[in-house]
């Protein structure tokens, strides 16, 4: 049997804990590139912010649309599209994207400060920006008009109502959608280079189209006397939701149909397992980044 | 200690930009890396960076894969690229922003830095011209204290002046511990500061010599034979 001999260390080496200790995750790194972030993109997330509120405020005084909540998913998704071009700067930008890369920071933290500012802080700020501009400001400006016959006081409180009379699967189909079209974006913005991105998006965007073709097809089966063709209210919110409306275009009567409610929960819980794999795919291609 | 073993990288198949390269570089050196254009220069430091990884062979720094990028590596390495892209504020804002992700920044010594190489810290980047930039990150790198610095085409848009200011810093940063490795095919610019030098060609390292002889003869010996310089002694 071999003797037991101190494992003996250089006096020069560096330290192996302290190795490991740079390699597990480390909080005051994080703060570190969460404040890089803000510090380097500050103005663009103002401007944004700035962009949405006018959008929400539009949006509000425009009450002829006739599904002001597509626009509203628009304007929620394609802002937090905008928000991670700003998280993983431009890659074709060598000298900005080995900047980068090369900061002493693990990719996971590099990965969970992307998702700190494109998902736990854009949701909650987008929101509340949407709330207050919808319900508060753009009230403020109408009672500026003369002869306006409601108070402002029942137009928050109807607001108020509006939002907590709002079924919560309405509120997940913005949701998923968010979070499916975010993570698709970000592997494309780690993963691929420019033509390479646009030829991605071009072939997700025929998938769904087709995806989209596909699930009109099968629910026009399953609805019983189906009098001419169909059309699904916000073509992608299929996906996320389990309940479709059709009208038909002969005789304009609308037609309902609706899964169990076990479906309902499995579909979202599947949706939410392909956004936890896709980041988790994004985060992976972080890694693997070559310039 | 920087070992490449083996060494095989392409961007394109058909054009390998290293076949079967292997070296090794020691601490308290600064080397001088040099070859024509395409030669494969920048992409040897992203190589040992861990910006691009061999396609076979090993690359490591300090026993360490660079292509995994571990935060306890990068800690320890400054990449200055040819082509530097800096966000929008100032160097003073810069070094508050990234300073503390390297555990040897000194502010002090990056404002001396700038100070010698004339350059504001506090205006703004998106004010300052190509050749201001990449002195403020030059400094910026140099105050890193990084014990390995690597700078592709280091003297690139820097005025007279600034290159003697460069070159006198580069040497009182110099430490034993350190291994500085400078690209270049500006060989007279930095000739006093190279003490091993590398000549890159035909994907192959052709000359890892101690730079004891005139380095821009050496240089075009090595790349063109047919026409030998009489300072050249062949390798």
């Amino acid at each position: 049997m071999l003797p037991l001999i101190p494992k003996l260390h250089h006096p020069f080496s560096p330290d192996i804990n302290s190795q490991q200790m740079n390699e597990s995750f480390s909080m005051n790194r994080f703060w570190l590139l969460v404040r890089r972030q803000w510090s380097e993109n500050k103005m663009v997330y103002l401007l944004q912010w700035g962009v949405i509120s006018l959008f929400v405020m539009v949006l509000q005084f425009m009450d002829r649309i006739e599904e002001p909540y597509i626009f509203y998913l628009l304007l929620f998704c394609l802002s937090g599209c905008a928000m991670t071009t700003t998280l993983f700067s431009r890659w074709t930008d060598k000298g900005r994207s080995s900047l980068y890369l090369l900061l002493p920071a693990t990719a996971s933290e590099k990965f969970l400060c992307a998702l700190f500012y494109g998902v736990l802080l854009f949701i909650p700020v987008f929101c509340l920006n949407y709330f207050f501009f919808r319900y508060i400001v753009t009230y403020l400006l109408i009672i500026l008009f003369p002869n306006n016959l409601v108070s402002f006081t029942g137009m928050v409180t109807g607001g108020i109502h509006e939002v907590i009379t709002t079924p919560l699967p309405n509120f997940l189909v913005f949701l998923l959608m968010f979070l499916f079209i975010q993570s698709i974006f970000m592997i494309i913005f780690i993963r691929f280079r420019r033509y390479q991105a646009l030829i991605c998006l071009i072939t997700i965007l025929a998938i769904l189209i087709i995806y989209n073709y596909g699930m009109g097809t099968f629910v026009r089966h399953l609805v019983k006397d189906f009098a001419g063709s169909i059309r699904a209210p916000g073509l992608f919110l299929t996906f996320f939701s389990s309940d479709f409306w059709f009208q038909s275009y002969k005789s304009f009567s609308g037609e309902h149909f609706s899964f169990t409610r076990l479906i309902w929960i499995l579909n979202d819980l599947a949706w939410f397992i392909v956004f936890c794999i896709l980041y988790l795919a994004a985060g992976y291609k972080l890694r693997e980044r070559e310039i | 200690m920087i070992t490449i073993h083996d060494l095989t990288f392409w961007y394109s198949k058909r054009n390998k930009v290293f076949r079967n390269l292997s070296l090794e570089l020691e601490a308290g050196h600064i080397y001088g890396l040099l070859g024509k254009n395409g030669a494969g220069k920048t992409t040897l430091l992203k190589l040992i960076c861990g910006l691009s990884f061999p396609k076979s062979g090993k690359v490591e720094v300090d026993g360490q894969i660079p292509g995994k990028r571990s935060a306890g590596f990068l800690e320890n390495l400054f990449f200055v690229p040819e082509e530097v892209s800096l966000p929008s504020m100032s160097p003073e804002k810069f070094a508050l922003t990234y300073g503390d992700f390297y555990p040897a920044f000194n502010a002090g010594q990056f404002s001396e830095y700038l100070e010698k190489l004339e350059v504001s810290s506090a205006c703004n980047f998106k004010r300052m011209s190509h050749g201001q930039k990449r002195k403020a990150f030059t400094a910026f790198a140099l105050a890193a204290n990084a014990r390995f610095l690597f700078l592709d085409e280091p003297t690139n848009g820097f005025d007279i002046p600034s290159k003697a200011a460069f070159r006198s810093l580069l040497a009182s940063t110099f430490s034993e511990e350190k291994t500085i490795i400078l690209s270049t095919h500006m060989v007279r610019d930095l000739e006093s500061m190279i003490d091993r030098v590398l000549i890159l060609e035909n994907h192959r390292i052709i000359q890892n010599n101690e730079a004891d002889q005139n380095l821009e003869d050496l240089f075009n010996a090595s790349v063109n034979p047919e026409v030998t310089s009489p300072v050249f002694t062949g390798h």
